[in-house]
C-alpha cells in the first residue's frame, strides 16, 4: 500500500467493506463453532474468525495508513498456524481414544 | 450509517442464516439463501453509503464481490454437513479474503494469505481429515452427530448480537476518522524515514531520477540528507554529480518501496521482539504437536519411573494396575 | 382459737414480729440437706455411665436422704425463734446507681431457715427417706434398666424440693420449683414406652408450666414491687408499706395463687394429678404426700405476708380449695382404680389446705399437709403393695378381702389404718388438722367464706364414703381377687417370682409355702399372690408410727390445754406466723415484749370472733367436731351397709340413678370426672389446635411452598433453562463465553455511541 493515495476520499469504502466483511466472518465463526459438533468443523470456524481479525488488521491499517496492520496479520497467520498444529493434534489424540470426532464424546470432562 | 437499520440488516442476515443451519431443502432453502443475501447485500450497501463514496469505483466493485464470497463461502463452511466441503470452501474464503486484501493494498499480506493458509494450513486439516475420518452412516454422506446444527438459534444470537456490536463501530470509524491531511501527513512522513533507512534503494533511485533527467546516472555522490518536501508528495535529495555540479534530484511517490519491502523493514524494525516470539510459538507448537501426536501409553506412576530410570517406590497404583494387567 | 378476724389488724400489730433474719454462718452444714441429694443425684448418673446392674444406686439414695433428714433433725434442735439466713456462696449480685434497694437484684445461693422450714423439710426428707426405701424392693424388677434412672431422678426431686423449701430467696424456690417439676415429668413418664405414661408427664409438665408461668410473673413483680426477692429483706419491705394499692403489687398474690394451683393441683390445673399415677407407685407417694404438690401450700404459707394484704385473693383461694375439694371428692366416689381414688382424695385435701390458706389459718394448713403426707403415703405404699402383689391389680371390683390373703395382713391393717386417717375418724390426726381449717372457716371475718365451712363438712362426709368404699372393697369381703394384666410395669411375673423366691432363703417371712397353698385362690391357675418384704414392710410401719404421731401435737393441747401446739409453734415463727397466732394455747417464751402483747391483743379479738361466730348455737371448735364427727361417721356407716354388707345395693343403688333421667347425669358425671378434661379438649386444645392447624397450612401452603421453595424453584427453573450449556460440550461453554463477550461489546457500544451523540 502507498500511503500517498489521493484517489480514494477519506471515508475509504474499502475500508467500510472490509471491517463489514471482517465482523460477518467473526459472527458466522462464532456461529458455526457453537453450532457444529465435528470438532475439525470447529476449528475451521476458528479459523474463520481469524480470518474476520485478519480482515479487521488490514482494514484499520488502511484506514491509518499505516504498515502495523498488515504487521500484526503476520503475527496472526504465525497464532493461527501454531493453533492449528496443535488443534489438529489434540483432534488426532482425541479421535484415537474415541474413534469419534464428535465433541459431545467428551461429555466426561465436565465438572458434575 | 444508522444504527438501527445496521441491525435491521443484521437481523435479516441473522433469521437467513438461522434458516440454513436448520439444513432445509427445496424452496425454504432457496428462500432462505435469498434473504441472508438480501441481509448482506443492505449491509454492504449501507457500508458504502457510509463512506460518503459516489460513483462506482471498480475498486469498491470488486471488493464487494470479494466480501459477498467470502461471505457465502463462510456460511457454507458452516452449514455443509460434510468436512471436506467445509475446508475446501474455507479456502474460498481464504481466497476471497486474498482478493479483499489485494484490493486494500495488502499485496504480500495477500499473497502470504493463500501460501500460508491455503496451502499449508488447509492442507494440514485435509490430512487429518483423512486420518480421522469417520465411515459415513449408511443413510448419508455425513456422519449422525452433525448432520443437523445444534442450538442453532443461541448459537445465531451470539453471533450476531456481536456482529451488530462490531458493526455499530464500524458505521463509527468515520466519525472518529482523524483530518485525513492528518494521517496523510503522518503517513507521508513515516513512509520517507522509511526509505532515509534504505541508502541503497534512495541511490537506485536517484540514479534512476538522474537519468530520466538526462543527467550523468554515474558517479554521483550524495551532498546532504533526505529533505522531505512541504507537501510531504516529494523528496529532494541533494547530489554532486560526477562534474562537480550539484543538482537537487526530486523523489516521486512511485520512488518509495514497494509494499513487501516497507513491510519487511517495518517488521524488523519496529517488531524484532515479537518476530522473535512468533518464531518461538511456532516453535514451540512444533513441539507440542509432536508430543501429541505420539502414541500416547498408560503408564503406572510406577512403570513411570522406572521408564525414567528411578526407583520404584512401592505404592501400587490401583487405578492403574487393572489397565497393567 | 383462731384468730382469722383479727388477722388483718395484727399486720400492723405484729409488725417487727419474728421476722428479723439473722446471717449464720456457723449452720452452714444444714446446706448438706441440699447437698446430699444432689450428690446422690450426681452418683445415680455415674452408675447409669458405668451400667451398674445392683442395688447400689437405692442404697446411696436412701443413704443421701437419710443424711439429709438427720441433718434437718440437728437444724430442728439448733434454730430458734429467729429465722436464720445461711449463705452457701454468692450466686446473682448485681447492682447499678448507687445500690439501694431497686437498684440491685441479690439473688444468692442462700438457705432460709425458720421454723416453717425445717418443719416442712422434716417430713419432706423423712417420708422422701422411707419412700426411696419401699421403693428399692418394689422397683426391683428394673434392677439394671430403669432402677438407676427412677433413683437419680427421686434424687433430684428431693434436692429440687429442698431448694424450694429452703432457698433464701424467690429465685431459689423458682429453681426447685422448676426442677420438681423436672424430677416429676422424669418419674411420671418413668415406662417411657407406655403412651399413656408419656401422655401424662406431658400433661404434668405443660399444666405446671402453665402455674409456672404465674409463679414466674410473680417474682418479677415482686422485684418490681418491693425491690427484692430474699425473704429477709421481702418481709421488712412488706412491714414498711404493707397494702400498696398498685395493680402490680395486688397482682402478686393472684400470681402465686397460679402457680401454686398447678403444682398442687387445684381447680382448674388439677388435671395432671390423677394422670399421674402412670408413674411407679412410689412416685405417687412422693408425689402426693412429700414433694410435689406439697408445694403449692408452702408457697402460700410462705408467701403469706403478701396475701394478707389483699383479702380477695385470700378468698378466692379459699373458693377455689373449697370447691376443688368438693369436685374432686365427687369424683372420688365413682372412681374404680385404687390408686386414682386415692390421687383424687389427694386433690380434696388439698382443696381442704387451701382452704385452710385462704381462711387465714396457715397453722390448719400446714397442719393438714403434715398428717395427710403420712396417711397418703400410707395408703399409696400399700396400694403400691398390692399392685406389686397382684400383678398391677388395682380395680376395687377385682379385689376383696385381701385382709385374709396370706402375706397381705399388715398391708392391709396399714391400708385400713391410712383409711381411718384419711376419713378424719375422730381424734386421728387428720381429725385435728381438718378440725382446725374449718373452724377458721366458719369463724372467718370475710362472711362470704362462711358457706365453705359447710361445703367442708359435706366434703368429709363424702371422704369418709369413698375411702371407706376402696377400704370395705378391698380388705374385708371374701377372699377374691384377679391379677392385673400388667406384671408391675415392665416386670415379667416368672422373674419377680424368682426374685421373690431367692429372697424368701433368708428367712424375711415363712409366706412361700403359703403362697403355693393360697395362690390358687386365684382365678389363674398360675397366679400367686406374693406379700411384700423388709425393705416394704419397714417404711410402711414406720410412716404408721408417723401418721399416728402426727396427732401428738393435738392429743397434748387436748390434754394439757395450755401445752403448745408443735406445729403451731412451728408455723408461728415464720414468715406464716400472721396465719397462726400465738396467743390462743400458749405464748412463747421466746417471743419478745411486742410480740406477747400483740398476741393478748389477739387474743382478745379472737375471744370475741368466737363469740360472734356461733354455729348452730355452739361454739365454732365444739360445733365442728361435732359434726365433723357425725359426717365422718355417717359415710363410713353408708360405706359400710354398700360396700361390705350389702355389695349388691351398691350396683342396685347405680343402676336406679342411671334409670331416671334426672339422676343419671350425677353417675355419668362423677363417672366420667364431671367431663373436665373433655372441656378442657374442646376449649382449649380444639380452638390451639385449629389455630395450629390453620397456621401450619399457612406455613406449608404459603411459606414452604409459596416462599421458600419458590424461591428455591425459581434458580432450578432458571438452572433448567441453562443446563444443557454445562453438559459437558464444550459449545455449551462457548455460548456462555461468546454470548457474555457479545453483551459486553454491546453494552461498551452502546455507551459509547451514546456518549458520542
Amino acid at each position: 500500500m502507498n500511503p500517498i493515495d489521493p484517489q480514494l476520499p477519506p471515508g475509504d469504502p474499502l475500508v467500510m467493506l472490509g471491517l463489514l466483511a471482517s465482523a460477518i466472518l467473526f459472527a458466522v465463526g462464532i456461529v458455526g463453532f457453537l453450532s457444529r459438533r465435528n470438532m475439525i468443523t470447529m476449528f475451521l470456524c476458528t479459523e474463520l474468525m481469524f480470518q474476520g481479525a485478519g480482515l479487521a488488521m488490514i482494514s484499520y491499517g488502511r484506514q491509518h495508513m499505516d504498515l502495523s496492520g498488515q504487521v500484526f496479520v503476520i503475527f496472526i497467520l504465525t497464532v493461527a498456524a501454531a493453533e492449528a498444529a496443535l488443534a489438529l493434534g489434540l483432534v488426532v489424540l482425541l479421535y484415537r481414544r474415541k474413534e469419534t470426532l464428535s465433541a459431545e464424546a467428551w461429555k466426561e470432562l465436565a465438572e458434575s | 450509517m444508522i444504527p438501527p437499520l445496521l441491525y435491521a440488516a443484521s437481523a435479516i442476515c441473522a433469521v437467513g442464516l438461522f434458516l440454513l443451519l436448520r439444513q432445509p431443502t427445496g424452496k425454504v432453502r432457496l428462500g432462505a439463501t435469498i434473504l441472508g443475501l438480501a441481509g448482506l447485500a443492505w449491509l454492504l450497501v449501507q457500508g458504502v453509503q457510509a463512506s460518503g463514496a459516489v460513483g462506482l469505483d471498480p475498486r469498491v466493485a470488486i471488493m464487494s464481490l470479494a466480501v459477498a464470497m467470502a461471505t457465502a463461502a463462510a456460511v457454507r463452511v458452516i452449514t455443509t454437513t460434510r468436512p471436506v466441503f467445509a475446508a475446501l470452501y474455507f479456502v474460498l474464503v481464504v481466497v476471497a479474503g486474498a482478493v479483499a486484501y489485494l484490493v486494500m493494498g495488502a499485496e504480500f499480506m495477500a499473497f502470504s494469505l493463500i501460501i500460508v493458509y491455503a496451502g499449508a494450513i488447509l492442507i494440514t486439516y485435509m490430512f487429518v481429515l483423512m486420518l480421522a475420518q469417520q465411515a459415513p452412516d449408511a443413510d448419508g454422506p455425513s456422519v449422525a452427530y452433525d448432520r443437523v446444527a445444534r442450538e442453532p438459534a443461541a448459537a445465531v444470537l451470539c453471533g450476531f448480537v456481536l456482529l451488530a456490536a462490531l458493526a455499530s463501530v464500524v458505521g463509527d470509524a468515520r466519525a472518529t476518522q482523524q483530518p485525513v491531511a492528518v494521517v496523510q501527513a503522518r503517513a507521508n512522513a513515516a513512509a520517507w524515514n522509511r526509505m532515509r533507512g534504505m541508502p541503497e534503494l534512495v541511490q537506485e533511485r536517484v540514479t534512476a531520477e538522474l537519468a530520466a533527467a538526462g543527467k550523468d546516472p554515474m558517479g554521483w555522490s550524495p551532498a546532504g540528507g533526505l529533505e522531505v518536501a512541504q507537501d510531504g508528495r516529494t523528496a529532494m535529495m541533494p547530489v554532486t554529480l560526477a562534474d562537480g555540479s550539484r543538482h537537487e534530484t526530486v523523489l516521486k511517490a512511485a520512488d518509495l518501496p514497494v509494499n513487501s519491502t516497507a513491510l519487511g523493514w517495518e517488521l524488523v524494525t519496529s517488531y524484532p521482539g515479537s518476530l522473535e516470539l512468533a518464531g518461538v510459538i511456532l516453535l514451540m507448537a512444533m513441539l507440542g504437536a509432536v508430543v501429541l501426536a505420539r502414541r500416547q501409553t498408560d503408564m503406572a506412576e510406577d512403570d513411570r519411573r522406572a521408564a525414567a530410570g528411578l526407583s520404584r517406590t512401592n505404592v501400587e497404583d490401583a487405578d492403574l494396575a487393572g489397565d497393567r494387567a | 382459737m383462731i384468730a382469722a378476724p383479727a388477722m388483718l389488724s395484727s399486720v400492723l400489730a405484729l409488725a417487727q414480729g419474728p421476722l428479723d433474719a439473722q446471717a449464720a454462718p456457723e449452720l452452714r452444714w444444714a446446706g448438706l440437706a441440699l447437698l446430699l441429694p444432689l450428690v446422690s443425684g450426681l452418683l445415680c448418673l455415674l452408675c447409669g455411665w458405668a451400667k451398674v446392674r445392683s442395688k447400689l444406686p437405692a442404697a446411696l439414695t436412701i443413704a443421701a436422704l437419710g443424711g439429709a433428714f438427720a441433718t434437718i433433725l440437728r437444724l430442728q434442735g439448733v434454730v430458734g425463734e429467729t429465722p436464720v439466713v445461711i449463705n452457701l456462696f454468692d450466686w446473682i449480685s448485681w447492682t447499678w446507681g448507687d445500690g439501694s434497694r431497686f437498684h440491685g437484684f441479690t439473688a444468692n445461693v442462700d438457705l432460709y431457715v425458720d421454723r416453717l422450714t425445717v418443719f416442712w423439710m422434716l417430713f419432706v426428707t423423712g417420708l422422701g427417706t422411707l419412700i426411696a426405701l419401699y421403693a428399692s424392693e418394689y422397683m426391683e424388677s428394673d434392677v439394671g434398666k430403669g432402677y438407676t434412672r427412677f433413683f437419680g431422678a427421686v434424687s433430684i426431686f428431693l434436692f429440687a424440693m429442698g431448694c424450694l423449701v429452703m432457698g433464701g430467696n424467690l429465685v431459689m424456690l423458682y429453681l426447685g420449683w422448676e426442677g420438681v417439676g423436672l424430677a416429676s415429668y422424669l418419674l411420671i413418664g418413668y415406662y417411657f414406652t407406655k403412651p399413656e405414661a408419656v401422655a401424662a408427664a406431658k400433661k404434668a409438665f405443660i399444666v405446671n408450666r402453665i402455674g409456672d408461668l404465674g409463679l414466674a410473673l410473680a417474682l418479677f413483680l415482686t422485684w418490681q414491687c418491693y425491690g427484692t426477692v430474699e425473704y429477709a429483706a421481702l418481709w421488712k419491705a412488706i412491714e414498711a408499706a404493707p397494702a400498696s394499692s398498685e395493680w402490680t403489687a395486688q397482682a402478686i398474690p393472684w400470681l402465686l395463687m397460679l402457680g401454686a394451683f398447678g403444682k398442687s393441683a387445684q381447680l382448674p390445673l388439677y388435671v395432671w394429678l390423677p394422670d399421674a399415677m402412670e408413674g411407679p407407685t412410689p412416685v405417687s407417694a412422693l408425689i402426693h404426700a412429700a414433694t410435689m404438690v406439697t408445694a403449692g401450700v408452702y408457697l402460700i404459707a410462705r408467701m403469706f405476708p403478701l396475701f394478707v394484704v389483699n383479702p380477695d385473693a385470700l378468698a378466692a383461694v379459699a373458693w377455689v380449695g373449697g370447691l376443688t375439694a368438693l369436685l374432686a371428692a365427687t369424683i372420688g366416689m365413682a372412681q374404680y382404680d385404687m390408686k386414682r381414688i386415692w390421687a383424687y382424695s389427694t386433690i380434696s385435701q388439698l382443696g381442704y389446705m387451701f382452704l385452710g390458706l385462704g381462711v387465714g389459718t396457715t397453722f390448719g394448713a400446714s397442719y393438714h399437709v403434715f398428717t395427710h403426707a403420712f396417711f397418703k403415703a400410707l395408703l399409696f405404699l400399700t396400694a403400691g403393695a398390692v399392685m406389686h402383689g397382684f400383678a398391677g391389680q388395682l380395680d376395687i371390683r377385682k379385689l376383696s378381702g385381701l385382709l385374709k390373703v396370706p402375706g397381705f395382713r399388715l398391708v392391709s391393717l396399714l391400708a385400713v389404718l391410712g383409711c381411718f386417717w384419711l376419713a378424719a375418724f375422730p381424734f386421728t390426726a387428720a381429725f385435728f388438722s381438718k378440725d382446725e381449717i374449718l373452724v377458721s372457716a366458719f369463724t372467718a371475718k370475710d362472711e362470704r367464706v362462711h358457706v365453705l365451712g359447710w361445703i367442708g363438712l359435706v366434703v368429709a362426709a363424702l371422704t369418709a364414703y369413698y375411702t371407706f368404699r376402696v377400704g370395705f372393697r378391698v380388705f374385708f369381703g371374701p377372699v377374691k381377687y384377679e391379677p392385673g394384666d400388667e406384671h408391675h410395669g415392665y416386670d415379667d411375673h416368672d422373674h419377680a417370682h424368682g426374685g421373690h423366691d431367692a429372697h424368701a432363703s433368708h428367712g424375711g417371712h415363712a409366706q412361700h409355702g403359703q403362697h403355693a397353698q393360697h395362690g390358687h385362690h386365684g382365678h389363674h391357675g398360675e397366679f400367686h399372690p406374693h406379700g411384700p418384704r423388709w425393705a416394704i414392710r419397714v417404711p410402711l410401719m414406720l410412716i404408721a408410727v408417723g401418721a399416728i404421731l402426727a396427732g401428738w401435737p393435738s392429743y397434748r393441747t387436748m390434754l394439757d390445754h395450755d401445752a403448745p401446739n408443735w406445729v403451731k409453734t412451728q408455723v408461728a415463727q415464720s414468715s406464716a406466723y400472721q396465719g397462726a397466732p400465738a396467743g390462743d394455747h400458749a405464748t412463747h417464751g421466746g417471743q419478745d415484749a411486742a410480740s406477747h402483747d400483740a398476741a393478748h391483743a389477739d387474743h382478745a379479738d379472737h375471744a370475741h370472733a368466737d363469740h360472734e361466730h356461733l354455729v348452730l348455737g355452739m361454739d365454732a371448735h365444739t360445733a365442728v367436731g361435732r359434726l365433723g364427727s357425725l359426717a365422718c361417721i355417717a359415710g363410713i356407716l353408708v360405706s359400710l351397709y354398700l360396700h361390705l354388707i350389702n355389695r349388691g345395693a351398691a350396683d342396685a343403688l347405680r343402676r336406679a340413678l342411671m334409670g331416671s333421667i334426672a339422676t343419671r347425669w350425677i353417675v355419668v358425671g362423677a363417672e366420667r370426672k364431671w367431663m373436665v378434661d373433655e372441656f378442657y379438649d374442646w376449649v382449649i386444645r380444639l380452638p390451639l389446635r385449629l389455630v395450629a392447624n390453620i397456621l401450619s397450612a399457612i406455613d406449608e401452603l404459603l411459606l414452604d411452598a409459596g416462599i421458600v421453595n419458590g424461591l428455591g424453584a425459581l434458580p432450578a427453573a432458571v438452572g433448567r433453562i441453562f443446563r444443557p450449556l454445562y453438559g459437558g460440550v464444550v459449545q455449551g461453554y462457548a455460548v456462555t463465553m461468546a454470548g457474555g463477550v457479545a453483551l459486553v461489546a454491546a453494552w461498551v457500544i452502546w455507551i459509547w455511541l451514546r456518549g458520542a451523540n
